[in-house]
């Protein structure tokens, strides 16, 4: 490591990126630590205006594990590998408890369109999302994958590429395939619960 | 599905998606030849892509969970004022609210407070509950050692605050390790926290969230305890506390609160065991980090903490592990303690035993009391023996374990939640503001406003009484975004069409008065016509998109059942009929075509059966009840879909009764009645009661025509029964008790049937001024016409003919408003003959004829026997029966042969005329004569039998 300050994760990581897995497994749970802390602040505090960038999310994490700037970080790709899927199960946790807190409170009114359905609404069910993830994973784990990376982990189609080191157009090919399989998964559960 | 039968099939999908429409029929037919499974996943699958749009997914998840916007609301706090305080700055944000610090400006005195906001949109009514709940508690508790509440109130926009006593100092362990108190000086600190923990609970009153962050020591050494916002007094709810998000902090949560077992004295008992375990030893009593929920709780429910004296020297090995909490044996050390080993030595024995009697896991195995922990530790530092056994720290977890281990599993999940109450500092606020200023605005403002602003805030602030101008602030600012964000919007339907969603909901939210009462119906209007350009611009650009279609027909749908009572209902609901039409052909067998299709037939029903086509309405429902049935076909896990079949019978079975199918009508409502009941006793929905309780008064409407009048009663007073407690546990909620008074109403009606004139006439008279009571604006309940006009009947029966007359004119008059339906005119025509009668019966005759022709000038007659409309057609009959008694009675007073001839003549037309109208309606007299149009009929068809021409000579 040429960074004089080298925090353990810094170490870790470049152990880990010259093919030591074993530093993979003392690296995820220190991640998975910040990372959660990270999120459910965040999320939590439901600041104004406030999206949470998954990515900022994740650069944020590093810089605090790492003590390196973005710009520079040369494990970044490697780092986003162990975020996507700790995002997803932050988030997951999050939209269940979320939903957990959604119940009850129903206006009363007879008429024929008293059990109306709302248009389609443009929320997504992250919980059933996450199901048909897993669904999905069994059949094909690249494209289940290219999943989290982009949409858990908020990656380019470019940095998706990098990270699991597979050409730009498999990505692209793969997230289209897959975005298209998980609508169909879950329009049936949506068209349930409209 | 194996992964190998997945690869085939997605090449062959990602071959046929890159090709043209045309070109794919083609490819398909080659690609998928001799196997039509793989056919039909593909077509899926190039259909769900035409549905999915660049929508779906189309941001990353974190985007779709993101925060509810309220900084508007808070950031424009500060400077404002509550009450008589300034706030002056944001102070922190609590588990529970923001904190402020604020001055007192009423020129009083000078004197700075703290005033703790509930979070908006974060406030779910529970927590505004708690919030209310905490100014009573915090009011009774009166000591040096608890900050002390100085006021309290609610904000312009509804929203609560407390104003406390704004304390300065530092964090009880900050200021243990900046000050190096010594174990002793450490325990006197800590014994007046206790006397204020004990002080609290001789009130009864639990802190729960005992923390070094709610103790602060001042400058002069006092310690103060914040924050008793999650104190709960503990007789008045009786119940244990089993809500999901338990306020409390993970590190110094109890294993009852972890598990969600009652809360008790102990559980501060044993929070302030961590707060010393802390103090004495700089780390926590398990040996895992609190950042790690799921093993946290796991060690809090099963592991036994470490002895405090051996906890301070074992920090190096803990070091080892990365997941540990932080060990900071350094600031427990002091002058009278330099070092580990000497730290070790005080705290061995006594001390250890003192904090694992305090930490044990069951509650009832800890000291009884604050006041008992506190004694113990004053008779250690008197050099007397303490009662904490020495040798019953060595009690096992792993008993406790194997008792609650289920409860184990949902703790973690718990923790999960927990962690997510870690407060945020203005640091990270910064970081967030940038970050926001980077996202792509545009889309990220209108994502926000659909989906967190209007649905998220708007919804929880709906369930919170006082609310009104907070959201009408929200819904304004929200308008404003919109309408900014719309000028870019043109040719982008994903935008488009989630700004057509977030109008609509505006339109919904402003515009109905029954939910929100804002009043803001020229804003919704505004509102409703936006979404409804926006909708039309989406579905024109995407004619083969069914959803977009759809959403175009619901807003005309939607718009003919507001006007369904107006002229403009039919040709909106035509236009709907017209979208779903090429729909049923092209994707007939999707469920969302098939339920929009339903509806608007139930639509266009309600309209034939307004304007008295009967029958025409009747087969409309009946199309409507097998579109539902196909839905449940196809899909019986349909949103509501057996609700809505068993709506549909009823709605189908009254309409027959308007036909005189009374048959088929009971039928049908008792197929509905019994949908109701399976789905009540699966759970229901809040709705099903209340729907199943007006089908059995629909039922009972039915019977009573039939004459089946016991069955009738039975079915009101089941009726009644579901009703009372609908309306006892939601007294303010008018529908309920117009439903009530509806029942009421039936009841009396039957007493009428059942010929108990004077009982009825008291029971009628007293629900019409119940009625009158409720002072409603709006048409509720039977009405007042029908009120009246079965009032003057009872009164017509008991021989009160003046009072009777009064009663059908105040009728008719009330249903002169309804005249242009048919309902609202065959009412007007029936009070009109019934004047007649009571007058005819006055031996008024002149009047009772004038009231007689009224009656059949204000009917319809050529288009009531163009349709048979019954209801129509009995009133016409009755008056031509009520002239022929006039000019029968008229004969027998002339003395002039010849024109007593004559009047028999006219006498007898009249009757014949009467009898052909009733022949036409093909009515069984006698039903009838139970039900809308009484008793008059029988005597006056006996009349028209008995002058046939042979007994005129």
């Amino acid at each position: 490591m040429h960074d004089p300050t080298a925090t353990p994760v810094t170490v870790l990581l470049g152990r880990w990126r010259s093919g030591d897995n074993e530093a993979l497994q003392a690296l995820i749970p220190l991640v998975y630590d910040e990372m959660r802390r990270l999120a459910h602040r965040y999320l939590r505090r439901e600041r104004p205006g406030h999206t949470l960038q998954s990515t900022a999310l994740v650069h944020e994490a590093f810089v605090r594990l790492t003590g390196n700037t973005p710009p520079q970080w040369e494990d970044r790709a490697h780092f986003f590998g162990i975020t996507a899927h700790l995002m997803r199960q932050i988030l997951v946790e999050y939209a269940r408890n979320r939903n957990a807190g959604k119940r009850g409170g129903a206006a009363v009114k007879l008429s024929i369109d008293s059990v109306e359905e709302c248009a389609i609404k443009p929320d997504l069910d992250i919980v059933a999302l996450d199901d048909a993830l897993k669904d999905l994973a069994k059949i094909d784990p690249q494209q289940s994958r290219v999943v989290e990376l982009r949409f858990f982990s908020g990656l380019s189609i470019e940095d998706t590429a990098e990270v699991m080191g597979i050409s730009v157009s498999t990505v692209k090919r793969d997230w289209n395939t897959a975005r298209v399989w998980l609508f169909r998964e879950l329009d049936r559960t949506a068209t349930h619960e409209a | 599905m194996k992964p190998e039968r997945w690869k085939q099939i997605r090449a062959v999908f990602e071959e046929a998606e890159l090709l043209t429409l045309a070109e794919r029929a083609q490819y398909l037919d080659r690609a998928c030849a001799g196997d039509s499974e793989l056919r039909i996943e593909v077509e899926s699958l190039l259909h769900a892509q035409s549905q999915a749009g660049s929508e779906f997914m189309g941001r990353p998840v974190a985007d779709l969970v993101s925060a509810t916007d309220n900084e508007t609301l808070i950031s424009s706090r500060i400077g404002r004022t509550l009450g008589p305080y300034q706030i002056v700055a944001e102070i922190g944000h609590g588990g529970m609210g923001e904190v402020y610090r604020a001055v007192r400006i009423d020129g009083q005195f000078e004197q700075q407070v703290a005033i703790k906001l509930v979070r908006v949109g974060l406030g779910s009514p529970f927590i505004v509950q708690r919030f209310l709940h905490e100014r009573q508690i915090l009011a009774t508790l009166n000591h040096p050692n608890i900050a002390r509440l100085l006021d309290g109130g609610t904000t312009e926009d509804g929203v609560p605050y407390l104003v406390m006593e704004l304390i300065e100092g530092d964090r009880i362990d900050v200021y243990c390790q900046t000050h190096r108190l010594s174990v002793t000086e450490r325990l006197q600190l800590f014994l007046q926290v206790c006397a204020a923990v004990e002080y609290a609970h001789q009130r009864l009153v639990v802190h729960r969230d005992l923390k070094p962050g709610n103790i602060l020591v001042t400058k002069d050494g006092t310690p103060e305890l914040l924050d008793f916002g999650i104190a709960k007094i503990l007789d008045t709810s009786g119940d244990s506390e089993t809500t999901m998000a338990r306020p409390m902090t993970p590190e110094y949560a109890s294993p009852e609160q972890i598990r969600g077992d009652p809360i008790t004295t102990a559980t501060d008992v044993y929070s302030l065991g961590v707060v010393l375990y802390h103090l004495l030893t700089g780390r926590s009593p398990y040996l895992v980090s609190a950042r790690i929920p799921s093993r946290l709780s796991h060690a809090i429910i099963e592991t036994e903490p470490q002895r405090p004296s051996s906890a301070v020297t074992t920090s190096m090995r803990a070091k080892e592990d990365e997941a540990a909490p932080p060990v900071h044996t350094e600031t427990v050390l002091s002058e009278r303690e330099p070092t580990p080993a000497l730290l070790r030595r005080r705290l061995s024995g006594d001390l250890d035993s003192i904090l694992l009697m305090a930490l044990r896991k069951e509650p009832e195995l800890r000291y009884g009391s604050v006041q008992q922990f506190a004694a113990d530790i004053t008779r250690h530092l008197n050099g007397l023996t303490v009662t904490a056994s020495r040798g019953s720290w060595s009690y096992t977890a792993g008993k406790f374990v194997a008792r609650h281990r289920t409860a184990v599993f949902a703790a973690s999940l718990v923790m999960v939640a927990l962690v997510a109450g870690i407060a945020a500092t203005e640091h990270q606020a910064r970081i967030a503001r940038m970050e926001r200023a980077k996202a792509q605005k545009r889309f990220d403002d209108v994502r926000q406003f659909s989906n967190s602003l209007i649905f998220d805030i708007h919804d929880t602030l709906e369930d919170i009484p006082g609310t009104t101008a907070a959201r009408n602030l929200l819904l304004n600012r929200a308008v404003q975004y919109l309408d900014r964000v719309a000028k870019d919007a043109d040719g982008d339907p994903d935008l488009q069409r989630e700004l057509a969603l977030g109008y609509q909901r505006l339109a919904t939210v402003q515009g109905d008065a029954t939910v929100s009462n804002l009043g803001q119906v020229s804003a919704s209007e505004a509102s409703s016509q936006k979404a409804t350009a926006l909708f039309e611009a989406v579905a024109r650009a995407n004619p083969t998109n069914t959803t977009d279609q759809l959403n175009v027909a619901m807003i005309h749908r939607r718009k003919a059942i507001s006007d369904v009572y107006y002229p403009d209902g039919r040709p909106e609901i035509e236009r709907a009929l017209a979208i779903t039409d090429p729909l049923m052909k092209t994707d007939g067998k999707n469920p969302k075509v098939l339920i929009e299709r339903a509806i608007e037939l139930q639509v266009l029903a309600t309209s034939f059966d307004l304007s008295g086509e009967r029958e025409q309405s009747a087969d409309l429902f009946r199309q409507s009840l097998e579109l539902v049935q196909a839905v449940a076909q196809l899909d019986p896990g349909y949103s509501n879909i057996q609700e809505r079949i068993a709506k549909t019978y009823v709605l189908l079975g009254f309409q027959l009764a308007h036909t005189q199918a009374l048959d088929e009508s009971q039928k049908q409502i008792e197929a509905g009645i019994a949908g109701y009941a399976a789905l009540i006793q699966n759970g229901g929905r809040p709705d099903t009661a209340r729907d199943l309780a007006q089908s059995r008064l629909r039922l009972g409407f039915v019977q009573a025509m039939r004459g089946d009048l016991d069955g009738a009663s039975r079915n009101y007073y089941l009726a009644r029964d579901a009703m009372v407690p609908l309306a006892k546990a939601d007294p303010h909620n008018i529908m309920f008790r117009v439903d009530l008074l509806s029942a009421d109403f039936e009841l009396a009606r039957l007493l009428v049937l059942r010929g108990r004139f004077r009982d009825a006439e008291t029971a009628l008279s007293n629900n019409i001024t119940a009625f009158e009571d409720m002072n409603s604006e709006e048409d509720v309940g039977p009405g007042m016409g029908v009120l009246h006009a079965w009032l003057g009947e009872a009164q017509l029966e008991s021989g009160e003919f003046d009072q009777a007359a009064k009663s059908f004119k105040k009728s008719a008059d009330e249903l002169e408003g309804d005249v242009q339906y048919d309902d609202g005119r065959c009412g007007i025509v029936t009070d009109y003959v019934k004047i007649g009668d009571a007058l005819f019966k006055e031996r008024h005759f002149s009047e009772a004829e004038s009231a007689y022709q009224a009656a059949l000038s204000k009917s319809d007659m050529s288009f009531a026997k163009q349709h048979s409309d019954l209801p129509a057609l009995l009133p016409i009959s009755a008056a031509h029966f009520g002239l022929g008694d006039l000019h029968f009675v008229a004969a027998s007073l002339e003395r002039n042969p010849v024109k007593q001839e004559h009047l028999h003549g006219e006498a007898c037309d009249e009757y014949f005329a009467g009898q052909e109208i009733s022949n036409t309606a093909i009515a069984p007299p006698l039903a009838l004569s139970s039900s809308n149009f009484p008793a008059f009929h029988l005597k006056a068809t006996a009349t028209a039998q008995a002058c046939s021409p042979s007994s005129l000579r």
